[in-house]
């Protein structure tokens, strides 16, 4: 093979392997949308699809973790200008009490927390949910479409800078195979250029969504 | 001269080098990787986590006097669970981050030594280029090239190499120069003897006759003619002794060297010659370790012996010391010899070892002796200088080449008469 076609092939097969994998989510059956009321000074969420039951949701909400539900909408006026809202639910199952704790943040900045017994319970709750996801928009085009998005995000900032640090100390700690060793790097303080790489290595721990479920709405009608 | 900077293979080689490096690398910590994170997060530690969990809480009902402590365990544990879950989820990204810096570790060492190499490369290209200047200088002929580049190195080395060639070269024209302008003396002596020679025993042979008639015949003012015929006779003597000294400059023979202890030379030289001059004292100095080099004994002792009489006759009534010193100087070995006498006349000094130069009165020297005695060190393959004089002395370095170092010299002209 001539030089000049095997270096470059080379040189991608490098990148290729090099460039880090974009994480896939799992293909399922889209659940049914949920659908946006109008009150007089504000859009509402209702009837959330059950995506609870989905697996992956399930064993996310029941993880100890703090899950987060962030709700979007968006969509572009007559000018093109974005127009958006959104929500947050957070759920934290209580791992010794067996129970849920959650709590809703909405557009208007009310927040409501409960606690819920059981995962049915839960659902219930779920399902009787009603948001205020948006300022009614003043000059929406005529079927225009609003994209509304649920992403489960599966632990909190908190819960993600405890597992950073923790993550931080084990690689400082790497290395060590004996008890005593261990004690003994917990009281040393690591190089320069291996703290750059610790805190690197920890901070590729993020918030990111777990699953994601997107549909497209139209806006409802006035009330 | 035409140069461009050839970068293309040493590039070539360190990306190849590079690209290969990479992959082995990549594969194997990728490898690596995977199998960590597969141990450290596998379902069955989770799953065994969850099971410690369900195990606390059945503990703390059966035992509720330490419930605290199966509560405090089962956070610990549970605090533990949620934090390799966070891992797992982020699994692909602390993968594609650790393999990211570790990518960019070895890429940044390898743009470090790329660039040290090209650097490293241009510098040498920069060096040679010099060298190639300096070289083409030397084919031209120059005999003053230099070349600024001292380091230990190889082309370190060949700009020493090209300089001391430079040096030769200059020293070997000067020396070409002088032997050719003593040959043309040496020419001019014969000539000159030749056409004395003669005249001057068909003068000396009337005078012979004249002054055998002379005594057979009683003349009047008798005492004044053979007054006047002594008196010419001495001056066609001198004479002699003049067409005697240019004959012998002229017939000055072609060196037979040995291979000689130079030490050796001169101290049988100082034992044989220690009372030859009344007012001066000889002595050796240094030159126990200098090697052995090819010496024709009788023309050493020739120059030896012209120089001490030099010294002899500047020093006059006054007493001094003449001293030998031996040292082995680069290829040749250096012998200096000082004396403390009041020095050379400034104004002789340019032309010192040109024939017919001298400080003495007229019919008191011919000014051959240091014409001579360089002659004999060129054909050596030598040299002899005046190193310094003032009025504390003078020093002249007779040179003499190592066998190693001969240098090639093109044919002397033929000296003999």
């Amino acid at each position: 093979m001539r030089r000049w076609v095997a270096m470059p092939l080379i040189l991608t097969t490098v990148l290729g392997l090099a460039v880090p994998g974009t994480p896939v989510y799992a293909q399922r059956a889209t659940p049914p949308p949920p659908r946006l009321a109008a009150e007089p000074e504000h859009w509402v969420l209702t009837a959330l699809p059950p995506i609870l039951a989905d697996d992956e949701v399930e064993a996310n909400l029941t993880s100890g973790l703090t899950s987060s539900f962030l709700i979007q909408l968006t969509g572009r006026d007559r000018d093109g200008a974005k127009v958006g809202g959104g929500a947050r639910i957070q759920v934290r199952y209580e791992l010794w009490d067996e129970v849920f704790h959650v709590a809703t943040l909405d557009v208007a900045g009310r927040v409501e927390r409960r606690t819920v017994a059981s995962f049915a319970e839960l659902a219930e709750w779920w399902r009787s949910l009603r948001l205020t996801v948006l300022r009614p928009p003043p000059n929406l085009p005529p079927g225009a479409e609003l994209r509304v998005t649920i992403d489960l995000v599966p632990f909190s900032r908190s819960e993600q800078d405890d597992a950073q640090r923790w993550f931080s100390d084990s690689l400082d700690r790497s290395g060590r195979s004996s008890a005593e060793e261990l004690e003994q790097s917990a009281d040393e303080s690591p190089g320069r250029l291996t703290q750059v790489f610790n805190l690197l290595m920890a901070t590729s721990i993020r918030r990111r969504a777990a699953t994601s479920y997107r549909w497209t709405l139209e806006p409802p009608p006035a009330s | 001269m035409e140069h461009s900077l050839n970068l293309k293979t040493p590039l070539l080689g360190v990306l190849v080098m590079s690209v290969a490096a990479a992959l082995i690398f990549y594969g194997f910590q990728r490898q690596l990787t995977g199998v960590w994170f597969a141990v450290g997060v596998h379902p069955e530690v989770l799953t065994a986590l969850e099971s410690r969990l369900a195990d606390q809480r059945m503990l703390a009902e059966g035992d509720p006097d330490k419930a605290a402590d199966y509560r405090q365990r089962f956070e610990d544990t549970g605090t533990l669970l949620q934090r390799l879950r966070i891992l797992e989820h982020n699994r692909d990204l602390i993968a594609g981050r650790y393999e990211l810096l570790l990518l960019l570790a070895f890429g940044g060492t390898m743009a470090l030594l790329t660039g040290a190499s090209v650097v490293r490369q241009s510098r040498r290209e920069a060096r040679l280029a010099q060298l190639g200047v300096a070289l083409s200088d030397l084919a031209r002929g120059r005999t003053d090239v230099t070349v600024d580049d001292h380091r230990g190195d190889l082309i370190g080395r060949i700009a020493k190499m090209i300089e001391r060639t430079s040096q030769v070269m200059a020293r070997d024209r000067r020396r070409l120069a002088q032997m050719r302008s003593l040959s043309a003396w040496q020419e001019s002596a014969r000539r000159h003897a030749h056409e004395m020679r003669t005249p001057l025993t068909g003068a000396r042979l009337e005078l012979e006759r004249l002054t055998s008639l002379l005594e057979k015949e009683s003349l009047r003012h008798g005492d004044d003619i053979r007054q006047a015929s002594r008196s010419a006779s001495q001056e066609l003597e001198r004479l002699r002794f003049f067409a005697s000294s240019f004959t012998s400059f002229a017939r000055l023979p072609r060196p037979q060297p040995q291979l000689r202890d130079p030490r050796s030379l001169l101290e049988e030289f100082v034992q044989t010659f220690h009372s030859a001059w009344s007012n001066l004292g000889l002595t050796v100095a240094g030159g126990e370790d200098v090697p052995d080099v090819p010496i024709d004994r009788d023309l050493l002792r020739q120059v030896l012996v012209n120089l001490c009489d030099n010294s002899s006759l500047a020093l006059g009534e006054h007493r001094g010391e003449i001293r030998f010193e031996l040292q082995a100087v680069n290829d040749n070995v250096a012998i200096d010899v000082s004396d403390d006498g009041p020095g050379v006349d400034e104004a002789v000094r340019p032309r010192l070892f040109e024939p017919y130069t001298t400080t003495r009165g007229i019919g008191e020297g011919m000014g051959l002796g240091l014409a001579i005695s360089k002659k004999i060190l060129l054909d050596h393959g030598g040299d002899l200088e005046l190193l310094r004089t003032s009025s504390a002395g003078t020093t002249f370095r007779l040179t003499l080449p190592l066998p190693t170092a001969l240098p090639q010299l093109p044919e002397t002209p033929e000296t003999e008469v």
